[in-house]
This record gives C-alpha cells, sequence and structure tokens, in this order.
C-alpha cells in the first residue's frame, strides 16, 4: 500500500476539487449505511481517510459550531447522522487510530475493454457481516505473542505514571 | 438665524431677561416656536440657558428640562474577576507562533525541533517583553539602526498579518506616511527588535487583513505621536472588531479578496460587482477558488488540543530555564 506520495502531496486530484468533493461524500455516506462497499482502489484510499476523520470528529462530542457544520455537511442524511453518534462511535471508543479496512479484489479482466481497474473493498472494522478473507497477522507466533505482552506492560507502566502524578 | 455667543448674552440686563422669562418662560424651553425676542436668549439653540445671576436660574430650574448627569465611567475591571480569560492568557506560555505547521506526511513532523523552538522563544521572552497582539492592532516598534541617530529607529503601523513557526514568527506593520504607503515585515524573535508598544489592541474576525491595501486608507493612516490608549485588563474579554471595510472600486484591486479562502468578513467585496459581474464571479469562485475547503475535513489543522499540552510545555520551560541560570550564575 502506498505510505504516500512526492513533494509531501498526500491527496489525489480525482477529477477537480469540486468532482472530488461530492463524490467523496457520496461513498462515505454509502459506507456509513452500508458498512462495506467496492470501489476501486484510489477511491477507497481517499475515502478511509475521510471517515477517519469524520469519526474522530464526532468522537469529541462537542456541541461546536465546527462538528455541527462538518457532520451536517459529510453525513448527509439524519439516518447517517443517527447511525454515526449512537453506533459507529461507542463502537470505536476505545478504538484510536485506523477504523476501516481494504482488501483488494482481482483485476477486472473485460476482454473488449480495455478497462484493467483495481477493484477493492472498504468496510468498517467490527461490522456485522460475514469477514472478508483479509490475511490478519496471526497472533500467535512467537513474535506477535511478545509483541502484545510488551504493548501490555508499556501501558500498565504508563497507566502507573499517571496514577502516581494524579496523586501527587 | 441670530446665533448669539455667550459674551453677548451677558450684555443684555437681567432685569430684561426677567421680562422675557416672565412672559414667554413656557416658550423658551420648547425650540420649535420661537420669536425673535426670546431668540436671543436661546444659547446656540438648547434649551438650557447659561445665566449668571441667581434669580433667573432659580426660574429655570422650575421649567428647565429634566438633565440628568451622566453616570461617571467606571473601571472596565472591578477587581473581582482574577484569573485570565481563556483567549487572553499570558502570552509566553502560549501565543500563536507556537502551534507547529502543518507538515505532511505525519512522519515529516519533527517534534524535538518543535520543543527546542519553543524554548528557545521563551528565553527570547524574558529578555524582551513581547505584548499579546493580533492582525488589526496598531504597534509601534523600535529596531536597532547603526546608522540612524541614537542607533535606533522606530515605526507605527497596523498589524496586516502574523505568520511563522517559533524564531522565524514574522508581523506585517502598515501605514501610509505622507501619502506614500510603506509596509515593513518585522522578525518577532529577531535580536534587532529592541521594544514593542501595542498603541491599540484590536482583533478583527480575520487573520489576513492584506485587504486593506486597497481599502479605505484611513484605517492605515497612522501618525506616529499616537499615544498608547489604555491597555485592558487580562482579566476582560477582547471585543473582536466585527465591522465591515469600505474597499476602492474593483478595478483598482490588486488580488482577487474574493477568492481568497477562508473569504474575509471584515471587508464589503461582493457588493462591489454588477449583478451580471456578480453571478460570473460566483461561478468561477466554486470553479477555481477555494470553496471546497470549506468543508474538506483532512486539510483542515485542528489545533484545539494542542493548547493545553503547549501551555504545560512552555511552564515546565519556564523552570527549566530558571535551573539552569541558578546553575550557572
Amino acid at each position: 500500500m502506498p505510505r504516500g506520495f512526492a513533494h509531501g502531496n498526500v491527496f489525489r486530484k480525482l477529477g477537480g476539487h469540486q468532482r472530488r468533493m461530492k463524490l467523496l461524500k457520496i461513498l462515505v455516506n454509502a459506507l456509513i449505511k452500508n458498512e462495506r462497499i467496492e470501489t476501486t482502489f484510489t477511491k477507497a484510499h481517499e475515502t478511509q481517510k475521510y471517515i477517519h476523520r469524520l469519526i474522530d470528529i464526532a468522537k469529541q462530542s462537542t456541541n461546536d459550531a465546527y462538528t455541527k457544520d462538518m457532520v451536517g455537511y459529510w453525513a448527509d442524511d439524519d439516518s447517517n447522522k443517527t447511525k454515526l453518534f449512537n453506533v459507529l462511535v461507542p463502537r470505536f471508543a476505545e478504538h484510536s487510530g485506523k477504523y476501516t479496512r481494504i482488501a483488494m479484489l482481482p483485476t477486472w479482466h473485460i476482454k473488449d475493454i480495455d478497462d484493467h481497474k483495481k477493484m477493492a473493498v472498504l468496510e468498517l472494522k467490527g461490522n456485522p457481516l460475514p469477514p472478508l478473507p483479509v490475511k490478519e497477522d496471526n497472533p500467535h507466533t512467537l513474535q506477535n505473542v511478545l509483541i502484545a505482552a510488551a504493548k501490555n506492560d508499556w501501558k500498565a507502566a504508563k497507566n502507573t505514571q499517571s496514577v502516581s502524578e494524579s496523586s501527587s | 438665524m441670530n446665533d448669539y455667543s455667550r459674551e453677548q448674552l451677558i450684555i443684555f440686563s437681567f432685569s430684561d431677561a426677567w421680562v422675557f422669562l416672565n412672559r414667554y418662560c413656557c416658550i423658551i424651553m420648547s425650540t420649535r416656536i420661537l420669536t425673535p425676542a426670546v431668540r436671543c436668549l436661546n444659547y446656540h439653540g438648547t434649551e438650557t440657558v447659561n445665566i449668571i445671576s441667581m434669580r433667573c436660574r432659580n426660574v429655570l430650574k422650575r421649567f428647565s428640562s429634566s438633565f440628568v448627569q451622566p453616570k461617571r465611567p467606571t473601571l472596565k475591571s472591578d477587581g473581582s474577576k482574577t484569573s485570565f480569560v481563556p483567549g487572553r492568557e499570558d502570552p509566553k506560555l502560549f501565543s500563536s507562533e507556537y502551534i507547529p505547521p502543518l507538515v505532511r506526511p505525519e512522519w515529516h513532523r519533527n517534534k524535538l525541533k518543535y520543543r527546542l523552538e519553543r524554548m528557545d522563544c521563551l528565553r527570547r521572552r524574558n529578555v524582551v517583553n513581547i505584548p499579546e497582539f493580533y492582525p488589526g492592532s496598531i504597534l509601534a516598534v523600535t529596531v536597532y539602526d547603526p546608522h540612524a541617530a541614537g542607533q535606533k529607529s522606530r515605526f507605527v503601523g497596523r498589524c496586516l498579518y502574523r505568520d511563522g513557526f517559533g524564531l522565524g514568527c514574522k508581523f506585517l506593520l502598515r501605514n501610509i506616511v505622507e501619502g506614500e504607503g510603506i509596509e515593513i515585515v518585522y522578525q518577532l524573535y529577531s535580536p534587532v527588535m529592541l521594544k514593542y508598544e501595542v498603541l491599540r489592541l484590536e482583533k478583527w474576525l480575520d487573520t489576513d487583513l492584506r485587504y486593506l491595501r486597497d481599502a479605505d486608507p484611513d484605517y492605515c493612516t497612522i501618525s506616529f505621536d499616537m499615544p498608547a490608549e489604555a491597555p485592558l485588563p487580562p482579566t476582560e474579554e477582547l471585543p473582536v472588531f466585527k465591522g465591515k471595510v469600505k474597499m476602492k472600486k474593483f478595478e483598482l484591486w490588486n488580488f482577487n479578496y474574493h477568492k481568497a479562502w477562508p473569504r474575509p468578513y471584515n471587508a464589503y467585496l461582493e457588493e462591489y460587482f454588477v449583478e451580471e459581474d456578480f453571478m460570473e464571479q460566483k461561478v468561477m469562485q466554486e470553479k477555481r477558488g477555494h470553496g471546497h475547503l470549506q468543508y474538506d475535513i483532512c486539510k483542515h489543522y485542528d489545533t484545539r488540543q494542542m493548547k493545553e499540552e503547549i501551555t504545560k510545555e512552555m511552564k515546565l520551560n519556564q523552570k527549566r530555564i530558571e535551573a539552569v541560570d541558578k546553575k550557572i550564575s
């Protein structure tokens, strides 16, 4: 998966600013409604960024003019808005960071049309649909067990440090 | 109309005035009905008349208009508030140049560099008092100039914008001196800057006021002898200026200010277009302007959570600097 583009650009053009905004709005709303959508890889990658940012904004749960404006623009339907606040925010409350997953589909070869689209599936984590055949890391290998243990130790140390700071 | 001055009024004998008052007292107090005999007593069309004689004064008291002396203006701070207003804390602990710049992708951000630079800013602030000011406020700045008399030079101007991070923070002062518009960009933390005086602290809704170049020149003509206005104590909220500036004709603009984003609030920009041009400009704005940035959440820079961390860090830095200075001395 590409991490970043040259010259610090991180966003694709997707046919112009206005078109891009409208397209991403449609995709974000579809993702919130259906929790799993199939698009081209580039569009899925862009919507990932926007859905992460939108859920971060919704998580902060302030009655700002900013949050109202942004959520009012991006979660178009009322049903989408309620779903965002009542379903997705509690689901991802302790989840920090990436809330979605992309899985690549086999390339679309059609003999007559020279259209080798790279299709992908974008889904929100924790959705009720049957799981995608995505290769997740094996949690039972020795390395992954040690890494998980180290993570827990570090978290515990951080918690005790914060407790001692707050008490003193 | 005969406008008699006060000195001329005194010439009339008070007995005459008494006679006039007795007959026309009810008429004096209404400025609508004015006979020529009474007009001479009417001092510049006001209802009350400054007459020295006590007799006349007593007569007038009965019929004088209900003049209520205005209340003495009270000081803005009554000492009940002791903490700073949230927007106006100590600029040493938090200022707009402490917020790190937005650099994408994320791993290009060097947090150590930002922390060190903020520490250096604090060191400089301990030497020179850099007051809080916003784009729109009027500043006077004394700068070291080896070729000037007394090795100093002073410039007064209105701050149009303030940009940059850390030690590279710059601000632009504009003034119209003898009909010539002069703009100077100063670096806030340069060792050449000797003294800052905020003559008038204003805060405008816009942070980029460069459209004042093509606006009414009154906003940027500031005399070098302007006295400093009374400083607002930091326990009071600073009122934000929400008025609108009148621009020159559209043909004289050097820049398409109406296409900028965020769209300037403090200026009458769209009012200068004829209806047909207005629709055209709107379409162009949507196509080639930056209106899409309003809802582009990924391109927004969310700095709301940074304030607390930065103030914490700067407090620690103050203690560190004190400790190091103690050790050295």
